[in-house]
């Protein structure tokens, strides 16, 4: 059970680098630009399907219960913004960017990189596990602005199209509150540092050859899938209790 | 030669039915050992996982539907709620989710340490089958581990969704199970075994062909692992969108 104290260690270490050598911001940029680019089509794709195949278990109950479908679109598009969309956009994601920067944290360890680039006066803090960190905390409010986007459009032009629905009922924002645009924004930051440093802790622990690569990555895949649905407990508890 | 992503993607879904008709073929030379074997390691690997994605999944149903059960006050419908979301949808997609990772990641990096470190080759150079000897094994072991786990995680989810459902909507749990009882039905859960099925050979599938085509160094099995993960993810949510089309007609 030391993973906590790990990921606080390499955050900490992380930023006091950034304290003693600055931030290299091209390097920053080029993570955000790499981590987004990279996983757009998967949250894409994911969340268009996704909305689709919400609006079919909707379409099959809502016969059931109350009959017209486009009577529950504004909560619709509450629930979707406010829970659905983040956690399962920030699932892909977290599979898509923690497999990526696992393998590649874990290639650089293995491969000795990482003590050749400290021999060179470098500091894998600040050089390799800085801009990742950074680049995910600002690529993923943006895949998870899209992925959500997708998904309410996608949901929107099934319900018009197979259910012959009212469609305008589903793009409604009449209840998305002050609330529950904070608690989207939380809920992006926060998987955008915690899906980079717990695949950036299992890169970093990888030993032995080749076997111990692939054994990162699927430790780092896994751990920051975790960390997205951990982080969703986390922050729906709090606004539970800051509401209430 | 670089090749366009459209070339990728036709190549990719190619190797796949080489992949998938392989499989089939040795599958009446099965080793079934190593079926139960690789079953046995997949499954009690990502048991616990397993268990602690479906209390979370409980816990987030919770979450979300709080708003519009105090809303609305149908704390009455909540069972059937849970229970229908947990095993139409939620526990499925999450639970195989979670799973490319750990079942599907770790397959694609077996067999791709195999693939570099020639170990294929020697198989098939003392006259051993690694389709019939190694690779369906494993797809069948990976299909049954992902059934199996999503069923147990989906149990938690109802479960975890029942208690946290007192502690936060304040349901009382003989509510839960009034709608619960009344509403979901057997269909519900085939429903979900379809899904955990075909979710869990697509992980198996997919990994494995990943795992095959891995060429070059330590970094190749990283980056086998990683796209068997992404690969999967895609075919995942892309089957789940048929998958549900179907059900939903078939499956009421």
């Amino acid at each position: 059970m030391n993973a906590p104290s790990e990921l606080a260690a390499i955050l900490t270490a992380s930023i006091a680098s950034a304290r003693e050598n600055g931030i290299q911001l091209r390097e920053v940029l080029r993570e955000t630009a790499r981590i987004g680019t990279d996983s757009m089509l998967l949250v894409a794709a994911g969340m268009a399907f996704f909305g689709a195949v919400l609006i079919e278990h909707g379409a099959s109950q809502a016969r059931q219960v109350v009959g017209d479908i486009s009577l529950v679109g504004s909560a619709w598009f509450e629930i979707l913004f406010r829970d659905l969309a983040p956690t399962i956009a920030g699932l892909l994601a977290a599979v898509r960017v923690g497999a990526a920067l696992s393998a590649e944290a874990a290639s650089l360890q293995v491969t000795g990189q990482l003590d050749a680039l400290e021999l060179c006066s470098g500091d894998r803090f600040s050089d390799v596990v800085l801009p990742k960190l950074l680049g995910g905390v600002l690529a993923l409010p943006c895949l998870l602005i899209i992925g959500t986007v997708i998904s309410i459009v996608s949901s929107a032009f099934c319900a018009l199209f197979f259910y012959g629905a009212d469609a305008s009922a589903f793009l409604d924002p009449a209840l998305i509150d002050s609330g529950d645009i904070t608690a989207f924004a939380v809920k992006s930051l926060g998987f955008g540092l915690a899906i980079p440093l717990s695949a950036v802790r299992c890169g970093l622990k990888a030993e032995g050859g080749p076997g111990g690569v692939g054994d990162a990555t699927t430790r780092g895949v896994v751990d920051s899938c975790l960390c997205v649905l951990l982080l969703n407990v986390v922050f729906g508890l709090a606004f539970f209790f800051l509401k209430s | 030669m670089k090749r366009g992503p459209s070339a990728e993607i036709f190549r990719g879904i190619g190797a796949l039915g080489i992949v998938a008709l392989r499989t089939a073929r040795a599958i009446p030379r099965l080793d079934f050992r190593e079926v139960l074997r690789s079953a046995a390691a997949f499954g009690s690997d990502a048991l616990t996982l397993s268990l602690v994605v479906g209390a979370f999944v409980g816990f987030i149903l919770v979450l979300f539907s709080n708003l519009v059960v105090v809303r609305f006050g149908v704390r009455s419908l909540f069972g059937w709620a849970s229970g229908y979301a947990v095993l139409r949808e939620l526990g499925p997609l999450i639970t195989s989710l979670v799973m490319c990772g750990r079942i599907g990641a770790r397959n694609a990096a077996e067999l791709g340490a195999m693939k570099i470190g020639g170990q294929l080759e020697g198989l098939v150079g003392v006259g051993v089958d690694p389709f019939a000897f190694l690779v369906a094994p494993r797809v069948l072991a990976s299909a049954f581990a992902v059934t199996a786990l999503g069923i147990l995680s989906s149990l938690t989810a109802i479960i975890s969704s029942i208690g946290f459902g007192q502690l936060i909507s304040g349901i009382e749990p003989s509510t839960f199970m009034m709608s619960f009882s009344a509403r979901v039905h057997p269909a519900d859960l085939a429903a979900a075994l379809v899904k955990l099925s075909v979710f869990g050979a697509a992980i198996s599938l997919v990994s494995t062909r990943t795992g095959l085509a891995a060429q070059g160094g330590a970094r190749a099995i990283g980056s086998a692992a990683a796209r068997a993960v992404v690969e999967s993810a895609a075919a995942l949510t892309c089957l789940d969108w048929a998958i549900t089309f179907l059900t939903v007609q078939v499956l009421p």
